[in-house]
C-alpha cells in the first residue's frame, strides 16, 4: 500500500508517495540529477553511482543513489551539496578514464550521455589515465557488435537479457577491479543462445554493445551502381521513429521525406513494407482458416520476429509446427520485387539489389539465414537499422525533416491500414483477424478494430466471437513473457487458436535498432501515431488492397497456392543450445 | 533467563567486524511474521590477520555447535547452516561429527573477502551473482531466498552459548601477528580492550605501527596505543624497519582485488589509489607528492560516501588514518 505525503527538495515541497524513489519525484517536477546506469525498463542497478543526493532522514544525513533509494516520510533531500558534487565528479572521472573512447562509430555520438555529462560537470582533462583492462571485439555474428574496451560495467545488459529477454547470454568475465561485461564465457555470442532481440543494445549506455554495421556495404554498393537496379524498402515502424534522430518528437510519420531521401541517396526505386505487410496478412489469415479447419498444430504462433522464430527454433523444438509458415513482411515483399516488378520492368531479378530498413537487428541474421535464401540468393543484400540510415543521411548531409515529399513507388507502395499497424505489439494479430473475420463472416460490414489486443501490456488475451464461434487469441511482447505463456500452454492450464510474439517490448516499435533511448513513454507514443493513421486510411483490410489483388492476379496465385507457398512461405531448423542450461 | 535479554544485557555485539547489537539481529527474525526462518553462522574467515574463527574450531566446537542450536531454537528456525571458508575444510570430518542430528548444514565455498559482507554471503549460497544486494531489506526481514535470515559470526555465537550458561564477563578473541611475531597469536581479553591491553608488553618498542581489524581498519602507531581495538579484533604489527605506505599499499592491494566490481567507487576507486600509491612512492616532488596524496584522500572519501556497500566504503578508513597521522611521514620520506 502506498501511501501519500510530502518531502522537501532543496527546501521546496514536493508531493510523494512512498511507492516512489527519489529520482522518481525528481523527473516528475523536472528536477535534474544526472543518471547513467539508470534506466526505466530495468530494475535499479545502483552500480554508476552518479545520481548520488543527500538525504536528511530522522535528523541523519548521508549520501544515497536517487535511482534506488524509497522515499520516506519526513524526508529532506538535497541536489546539489558539495560533497554530493565532489563525490560525482570523481565517479564520473573514473567512468570516463576508463571507457575508451571511439566515438567516431558509437551509437551515441549525437547523444552521448558520458560526453553529456563531462561538460555539464566540468571535466576538461582528467586526472586518471585512460585505463584499458580488456581488448577484445566480437562481430562473429550477422547482428551484433561487441567491444569490450568501451564497457563502463554497469550491467545493464545482463539485466536486460534476462529481465527482458529471460535468457543468460551475457555475464561478468573476470571478478573485482577487472571486472567487464559480455557473451557468456568471454567467448563470442555465437557461442551463446542469443537470439539478437537487441534490448541490451538499447540500454548499453557506452556503445559497448552495438548492431554490426553494414553502412560501409550499402555505401559501397550506391557508389559503385554498375547495371545494378538499387531498391530500398523500409519497415512500418521505421517512419514513426527516424525523425527522433532529427530532432523530431516521436511517432512523427517521415515516410514520404523518407522516400525523397533514400532517392537522393541513389536508390532507384523505394517501395514500402507495409505492402509486404499486406502480403504476410493474406497469407497467414489463410494459413489460419486452413489450420482452425484442420485444428492441426494449434495454436498457431506468428513469424515475422525473427528472433522469436530462433528463440522456438532453439528452446522449443515441439513447437516449431505451431509456427505459420508465412515469411515476415520484409521478406514477402523482397520476392515480390524480385518475380512480379522484374517481370513489369522487363529486367533481370540478379541485377535487383535489395536494401531494408529495420527497427531490428535480427533482420541481419535473417536476411542471411539459407531458409530465406532458396528462391533467391540473396532475397535481400543489406538490411540496415533506424539508427545506420540516419547515420548514412547525415554522412550526406541530408537533414531528413526539412526534405520535400516523395510518394513510394507504384505498383509495391500502397498498403492498407492492417500493414500500419505491424510496427506494433497486437498489430500482425489485428490485421490477421480483420481478413479473417471479414472472409469467414463473408461480410464487409465484420469488425475491422480489435481494441483488445492493443497496448503496452506484456500478455495480452482475448476471445473473438467469428461467426459464431470462438477464437482464443493472445498477445506477447517480450521474450521472457512469451517462455511464461509457453510454460502455460504446454502445461495445459491455457488454450489458445492463434498466438502473436514479438520478442522486443511493445513489438518492432521497441526493436533492437531503433533510435536509443527507447523509454516506456517514447514507445507509448511511436504507438499512438500507428493507430491514428490507420483509422484514418481508407482501405483496412489487407485482402482489400486493390494493389494486393493486382499482385496475385500478376503472379497468377492465391494466398496459400503452389507459386505463393514458394514465394512466401518459408522452412525452419532445429538449433541445438550451445550453453548448458540446468 | 531468557537468551535475548541475556545478550541486550550483557551488551554483545557482533564480533565479525561491523560490531552490531546481537540481541537486536535474534529478536527482529524471533518476531518475524514469516513462518520459515533461517540461521547461519558466518564461518568464511578470508582477510589477512584474523584466524580467531579457525581458532574457535580448534579449540571450542562443542560450543559453537551448541551456539548455532541455540540461536536456531531460540529463532525458531527450521534449519541452521555453517558457511565454512574452503581452507577451512580440512575440519569438515570434526564438524560433520559434532553438527550430526541437530539441523545444521555445512556450505562450503572459497570464502573470499566479500563473504564478510551478510547479503554477499546470501547471493553465493543461493547460487547467484558474486555481489551485494541493496539493503534495506535487512537479512534479518528477507534473506536466504526472500526468508527472514540470523547470520551471525562464528565467535558471535561461540560467545552467545557462553553467556546462555551463566558467564557474563564479555571477552573477545584478538589476533596478533605480524613481522616480529614467530607464531600467530590468539590473545582473549575483554571486549573493547586497547591497542596496549593487547599486545604483550615484550613486543611493544620493536613495532613501528599495527594494522588494527584488517586491509579495511586503520594504522596506528604508539602514540595511538590508547585506541580501542575494533572490528575483527585483528592486530598486525610492522617492524622498525617497515614504512607506512607498504602498509597502506597492502591495504588497498587486498580490498582491490576483493572489490566485487559492481559499484564505480570502490571498483574504480581502489584501482586508482593503488596506481597513486605507487605513483607517490616513485615521486621525489613535494609539490608533487601532495597533490596525489590530496587526489588519493578524495576518491577514498569518495568511495566512503557513495559506495554500494559497507566494503566499498571501508576503503576510507586504511587511507584516512594514514593522511590524518602519518602525512609528516610521507611527505618527508
Amino acid at each position: 500500500m502506498s501511501k501519500n505525503f510530502e518531502i522537501k527538495i532543496n527546501g521546496q515541497k514536493y508531493k510523494a508517495s512512498s511507492n516512489d524513489t527519489v529520482l522518481d519525484i525528481a523527473k516528475k517536477n523536472n528536477l535534474k540529477i544526472p543518471t547513467l546506469c539508470y534506466h526505466p525498463d530495468l530494475p535499479a542497478g545502483a552500480s554508476c553511482r552518479l545520481c548520488l543526493v543527500e538525504v536528511v532522514s530522522s535528523k541523519k544525513s548521508r549520501i544515497v543513489t536517487a535511482c534506488s533509494t524509497k522515499i520516506l516520510e519526513g524526508m529532506e533531500i538535497k541536489l546539489d551539496t558539495p560533497r554530493v558534487k565532489s563525490a560525482r565528479k570523481i565517479n564520473l572521472e573514473m567512468l570516463i578514464s576508463d571507457h575508451v573512447k571511439k566515438c567516431g562509430e558509437c551509437n551515441w555520438q549525437d547523444n552521448c550521455e558520458l560526453k553529456e555529462l563531462a561538460r555539464e560537470f566540468g571535466i576538461k582533462d582528467s586526472r586518471f589515465p585512460e585505463r584499458r583492462r580488456h581488448f577484445k571485439t566480437d562481430a562473429k555474428t550477422p547482428s551484433i557488435f561487441w567491444d569490450s574496451s568501451k564497457c563502463v560495467e554497469c550491467g545493464n545488459c545482463v539485466s536486460a537479457c534476462s529481465q527482458i529477454a529471460g535468457l543468460s547470454n551475457i555475464e561478468s568475465i573476470y571478478r573485482g577491479h577487472s571486472i567487464v561485461f559480455g557473451p557468456v564465457g568471454d567467448k563470442s555470442f555465437d557461442d551463446t543462445d542469443c537470439v539478437f532481440c537487441g534490448q541490451c543494445v538499447l540500454r548499453c549506455p557506452s556503445g559497448s554493445l552495438q548492431e554490426k554495421s553494414e553502412i560501409d556495404g550499402v555505401e559501397k554498393l550506391l557508389s559503385n551502381k554498375k547495371n545494378q537496379i538499387l531498391v530500398a524498402q523500409f519497415a512500418p515502424s521505421t517512419r514513426y521513429s527516424i525523425g527522433e534522430l532529427f530532432g523530431q518528437p516521436p511517432g512523427k510519420n517521415l515516410e514520404l521525406k523518407l522516400v525523397t531521401a533514400l532517392k537522393e541517396l541513389g536508390f532507384d526505386w523505394v517501395f514500402d513494407v507495409n505492402f509486404g505487410a499486406d502480403i504476410t496478412t493474406m497469407e497467414e489469415a489463410a494459413e489460419l482458416i486452413e489450420r482452425l479447419q484442420t485444428k492441426k498444430d494449434e495454436p498457431m504462433f506468428t513469424a515475422c520476429c525473427p528472433a522469436w522464430v530462433r528463440f522456438v527454433e532453439t528452446f522449443h523444438h515441439d513447437l516449431i509446427p505451431n509456427l505459420t509458415t508465412t515469411k515476415s513482411p520484409t521478406h514477402c515483399l523482397a520476392p515480390a520485387i524480385k518475380t512480379y516488378f522484374a517481370k513489369k520492368i522487363g529486367v533481370h531479378p540478379g541485377r535487383i539489389k535489395i536494401v531494408e530498413i529495420m527497427p531490428c537487428i535480427a533482420k541481419k541474421y535473417e536476411a542471411k539465414l539459407p531458409e530465406m535464401c532458396q528462391t533467391f540468393n540473396p532475397e535481400i543484400n543489406f538490411a540496415l537499422t533506424v539508427r545506420e540510415v540516419a547515420k548514412i543521411l547525415k554522412n550526406k548531409n541530408i537533414n531528413l525533416p526539412e526534405l520535400d515529399d516523395t510518394k513510394f513507388d507504384s505498383p509495391l507502395g500502397t498498403s492498407s491500414g492492417a500493414a500500419t499497424i505491424y510496427g506494433s505489439s497486437g498489430g500482425v494479430m489485428e490485421s490477421a483477424l480483420r481478413t479473417v473475420v471479414a472472409k469467414l463472416c463473408n461480410s464487409n460490414l465484420a469488425r475491422i478494430e480489435f481494441r483488445e489486443v492493443r497496448g503496452m501490456e506484456g500478455i495480452k488475451e482475448a476471445s473473438v466471437d467469428v461467426d459464431g464461434e470462438i477464437l482464443e487469441i493472445a498477445v506477447v511482447s517480450g521474450l521472457k513473457n512469451a517462455a511464461k505463456l509457453l510454460a502455460d500452454i504446454k502445461s495445459g492450464i491455457k488454450r489458445y487458436n492463434y498466438v502473436e510474439v514479438m520478442a522486443c517490448p511493445g513489438g518492432c516499435l521497441g526493436g533492437g535498432g531503433q533510435p536509443i533511448p527507447t523509454t516506456p513513454e517514447i514507445r507509448s507514443m511511436r504507438s499512438l501515431a500507428f493507430y491514428t493513421d490507420d483509422q484514418a486510411k481508407k482501405v483496412r483490410r489487407a485482402h482489400e488492397n486493390p494493389d494486393i489483388i493486382k499482385m496475385y492476379q500478376g503472379l497468377d496465385t492465391k494466398p496459400m497456392g503452389p507459386k505463393a507457398l514458394k514465394l512466401f512461405h518459408r522452412k525452419f531448423k532445429i538449433r541445438k543450445p550451445k550453453i548448458n542450461r540446468k | 533467563m531468557e537468551i535475548i535479554s541475556a545478550l541486550k544485557d550483557v551488551g554483545l555485539i557482533g564480533l565479525g567486524g561491523a560490531g552490531f547489537p546481537t540481541w537486536q539481529k535474534w529478536e527482529a527474525v524471533k518476531n518475524s511474521s514469516e513462518a520459515k526462518r533461517f540461521v547461519i553462522c558466518n564461518l568464511s574467515e578470508g582477510e589477512p590477520g584474523v584466524f580467531k574463527d579457525e581458532y574457535i574450531i580448534q579449540n571450542h566446537l562443542q560450543e559453537l555447535i551448541a551456539g548455532i542450536a541455540l540461536a536456531r531454537e531460540t529463532v525458531g528456525a527450521g534449519r541452521a547452516y555453517v558457511f565454512l571458508n574452503d581452507k577451512y575444510k580440512r575440519y569438515l570430518p570434526k564438524i560433520i561429527k559434532e553438527t550430526k542430528g541437530r539441523k545444521i548444514e555445512v556450505f562450503i565455498d572459497t570464502g573470499r573477502y566479500l563473504c564478510g559482507e551478510e547479503t554477499t554471503l546470501l547471493q553465493v549460497m543461493e547460487g547467484k551473482l558474486r555481489q551485494p544486494r541493496s539493503k534495506p531489506p535487512f537479512p534479518t526481514e528477507s534473506g536466504m531466498y526472500g526468508y527472514p535470515t540470523l547470520i551471525n559470526n562464528a565467535e558471535t555465537l561461540y560467545r552467545a552459548y557462553l553467556i546462555s550458561q551463566g558467564q557474563m564477563e564479555l571477552k573477545r578473541f584478538y589476533s596478533l601477528s605480524g613481522d616480529i611475531i614467530d607464531h600467530k597469536r590468539i590473545i582473549e581479553e575483554k571486549i573493547g580492550a586497547k591497542i596496549k591491553e593487547v599486545i604483550p608488553s615484550r613486543y611493544l618498542d620493536k613495532i613501528n605501527f599495527v594494522r588494527v581489524s584488517g586491509p579495511s581498519g586503520f594504522f596506528a602507531r604508539h602514540e595511538d596505543f590508547e585506541q580501542i581495538v575494533s572490528g575483527t579484533g585483528a592486530i598486525e604489527i610492522y617492524g622498525r624497519n617497515r614504512k607506512i605506505l607498504d602498509g597502506l599499499i597492502d591495504s588497498i592491494t587486498f580490498l582491490k582485488n576483493e572489490s566485487c566490481g559492481k559499484c564505480t567507487p570502490c571498483r574504480e576507486g581502489s584501482y586508482r589509489i593503488a596506481e597513486l600509491l605507487n605513483k607517490l612512492i616513485a615521486t621525489k616532488s613535494l609539490w608533487d607528492r601532495k597533490e596525489i596524496l590530496e587526489l588519493i584522500s578524495t576518491i577514498a572519501t569518495t568511495a566512503e560516501v557513495s559506495s554500494f556497500c559497507p566494503l566499498g566504503a571501508s576503503i576510507n578508513r586504511p587511507v584516512s588514518t594514514v593522511v590524518d597521522n602519518f602525512k609528516q611521514e610521507i611527505l618527508g620520506e
